[in-house]
């Protein structure tokens, strides 16, 4: 091992994270190395000045309280099931009407929703892209409002997410991108110990674009595993080997959405099926 | 300057250093069903850490609020726990994730950021002790920098189930707790440490 090497893998080689051959290598430069040896003993009285000064009282609040407002919480819970437990019967009637409005609904629904009607929902995006599919600027301030927008560099937004934002897509060469965010979803509810995005859970990149004559478009990216309802597609495009693209909107004012590997990315404001398909086409994936 | 190892939780007892804790898989059940005493173990097992954890990242002020909210959040949520993780990393988990929705909430409001009037107040000071001084010093750092200290620095753990906790890829620990063990000695030195 080099210099270079040591320095980049030191911590590992520090908290013992290392196989027996890299630690040995690592062990043979360091020993003839006083630059890594002098870095080594800094993060070594760093660690034991780290330790030796942490607080060893325990400062968190006593269970009392906590227990206090676990029984508060039970007790609302209780209300609010014995409230429904004694309506019961004044509600029969009405619960016959509206099961049978709900059954009704749910034949008609059952169309447009298929498998997706088992998913637990928790951004509802559909109102946004039928409202705004053909107008970016609108469905940016509309989703900064409601999703507390905060305006990241590409930086801050590959750090907050756990990835590089629109790594998945294929943007033109005379599309730049002027501005982006990251929208806070409710919250992340991949399969424990699945998801792969950044430390704040599975939040969602909203990128503005600019086209070479100063039109914009908008871009949503996520991680699959958000549960988020984009509505009801007009179309769907088909592409060998890959899920298809959901299009919304009509004419020069669409929306579409569609999977690369286990990102969700939807755009809003594109003007042709040939620009969707463009900025698709990163994502096609090898068939 | 004296250095202990014990750790007194609410009830008085000692904590062993290091990522176990001492819960039996049957106390994580019955808590999950909702059984008092052993939600209290759980709790009493675990709140000096995530309380530590969380003061980290949210800061002294708001670290008693936001720990209660962690463990309301564990204990609702416990029955969802398929012990794919070890249950320590999953508390921990949701205690990051809870910590950084509440500083995502607290920045929207334009509210300052992590106790960032006492930390200036206090670097100004020329008698800073070298705790205060450490302090100082880890307010400085990113915050995921910080989280990945605390959980090697203080927790022991290992790389994968730091890894889990902030959801990042094994390979990346590594060379984030280079960049923050670095970060954390020049500040130090900055400030005056020797070390």
């Amino acid at each position: 091992m080099n210099c270079q090497q040591v320095s980049a893998n030191l911590s590992r080689y520090f908290d013992g994270e290392m196989n027996e051959e890299e630690s040995r290598l690592c062990q043979c430069h360091i020993d003839d190395c006083p630059d890594c040896r002098a870095e080594l003993a800094s993060f070594r009285s760093l660690s034991t000045l780290v330790c030796s000064c942490q607080d060893t009282k325990c400062h968190a609040p006593h269970w009392d309280s906590l227990a206090e407002r676990l029984d508060q919480e039970s007790q609302v819970e209780l209300a609010t099931s014995t409230r429904a437990h004694s309506n019961i019967y004044r509600r029969w009637t009405i619960g016959i009407l509206a099961a049978s409005a709900a059954s009704l609904l749910l034949l008609i629904a059952l169309p447009y929703f298929g498998s997706d009607a088992k998913r637990e929902i928790a951004v509802d995006l559909s109102k946004v892209v039928s409202a705004y599919a053909g107008q970016p600027i609108r469905a940016w301030e509309e989703l900064s409002s409601k999703y507390a927008g905060k305006d990241v560099d590409l930086v801050e937004a590959k750090r907050l997410l756990g990835y590089q934002p629109l790594s998945a897509l294929r943007l033109p060469d005379n599309v730049q991108l002027v501005s982006s965010k990251v929208l806070s979803f409710p919250e992340c509810i991949c399969a424990n110990g699945k998801c792969t995005c950044g430390p704040g859970g599975c939040n969602c990149a909203a990128m503005l674009c600019q086209r070479a004559d100063g039109s914009q478009f908008l871009v949503l990216e996520h991680c699959q595993s958000s549960k988020v309802n984009y509505g009801k597609p007009e179309q769907r495009l088909t592409r060998t080997g890959s899920q298809p693209i959901e299009v919304f909107g009509t004419e020069n004012r669409l929306a579409a959405s569609w999977v690369h590997r286990n990102h969700q990315l939807t755009a809003f404001g594109l003007t042709s099926q040939a620009e969707i398909e463009l900025l698709a086409s990163a994502g096609k994936d090898p068939s | 300057m004296e250095v202990t190892r014990q750790r007194v939780c609410p009830g008085g007892d000692e904590l062993p250093q290091g990522a176990s804790m001492s819960l039996s898989p049957e106390t994580v059940q019955r808590a999950a069903r909702g059984d008092r005493d052993s939600q209290q173990q759980v709790y009493e097992a675990m709140s000096s850490r995530v309380h530590a954890l969380v003061r980290r990242i949210v800061g002294e002020h708001a670290a008693d609020d936001v720990t209660q909210d962690v463990f309301i959040h564990v204990f609702t949520k416990m029955q969802t726990f398929n012990q794919e993780s070890a249950f320590e990393t999953w508390v921990y988990r949701l205690a990051v994730n809870d910590a950084l929705q509440y500083l995502r909430r607290e920045r929207r409001r334009s509210t300052l950021k992590l106790d960032e009037s006492t930390v200036a107040k206090r670097a100004d000071r020329a008698d800073l002790d070298i705790r205060e001084l450490i302090e100082v010093a880890m307010a400085r750092l990113e915050t995921e920098l910080r989280i990945i200290l605390q959980l090697k620095e203080i927790d022991k753990l290992p790389y994968e189930q730091i890894a889990q906790v902030v959801g990042v890829p094994v390979g990346t620990v590594g060379s984030r707790l280079n960049k923050a063990r670095r970060l954390l000695r020049d500040e130090l030195r900055q400030l005056g440490w020797e070390g």
